[in-house]
């Protein structure tokens, strides 16, 4: 995936995740694409082929899970540069 | 008679003795790759691998997330190790960075799993291994 469109996809699923919440049920797996949700699915690779059967490349997709807490930063312990 | 249970149990390894387990994930093709991946249960990510084993591993996009080591890329992989009982896709991160660091401890590591990846198992340690082995099933 190009580089602007991993930052166009995080981009739209800042602005979309409330909506994500609110719309599906926990756990389950939502694409967007240009700027917007283009399929959902409770299973990943069913979701992987309605994408497929929709025309797009599932690795041009960003997938949320809905109601998930992704976090805006983690720290990676020292403990890797002893 | 209890039934008998996989057990993976790796000795420590490299420059500093480490945890470490094998993951196997599918590329998008559907095969099967190992790798060996510092266990580190401090780590808020289930997987870190090098930025070329994102591409090549990663089924989708996912979020992304800024770290210490700078920004991650996401991607959703999937794990197939039977084995454990671990057949289901997984959220992990590419960085080139972490991946050379844990690869100074040992070039046979890939990257490093963290405690979410590690919860879907059993895991302990004793003074030669560290040990993976399926969840237990609640009755």
């Amino acid at each position: 995936m190009a580089t602007d469109e991993i930052m166009l996809n995080n981009a739209a699923y800042q602005r979309l995740k409330e909506s994500i919440r609110e719309s599906y049920p926990l756990g389950w797996f939502v694409a967007i694409a240009q700027n917007r949700i283009v399929a959902a699915s409770a299973n990943f690779r069913e979701l992987k082929d309605l994408l497929r059967a929709e025309g797009f490349d599932p690795r041009d997709v960003l997938i949320a899970e809905a109601g998930a807490n992704y976090p805006e930063f983690v720290d990676i312990f020292d403990v890797l540069s002893q | 008679m209890t039934p008998s249970t996989f057990v993976q149990k790796n000795l420590y390894k490299g420059r500093i003795p480490r945890a470490w387990v094998r993951i196997r994930l599918t590329t998008l093709d559907g095969t099967s790759h190992e790798r060996e991946m510092l266990a580190d249960t401090g780590c808020p990510c289930a997987l870190i691998l090098g930025t070329a084993d994102l591409n090549l591993f990663a089924h989708s996009g996912a979020v992304g997330v800024n770290s210490n080591f700078g920004p991650l890329a996401g991607g959703w992989m999937e794990l197939q190790m039977p084995e454990v009982a671990l057949i289901q896709p997984i959220l992990g991160y590419g960085s080139d960075l972490v991946a050379q660091t844990v690869g100074r401890n040992s070039s046979d590591f890939s990257g490093l799993v963290g405690l979410p990846l590690l919860q879907l198992l059993e895991y302990g340690g004793d003074k030669d291994c560290f040990w993976v082995r399926p969840a237990a099933t609640t009755p």
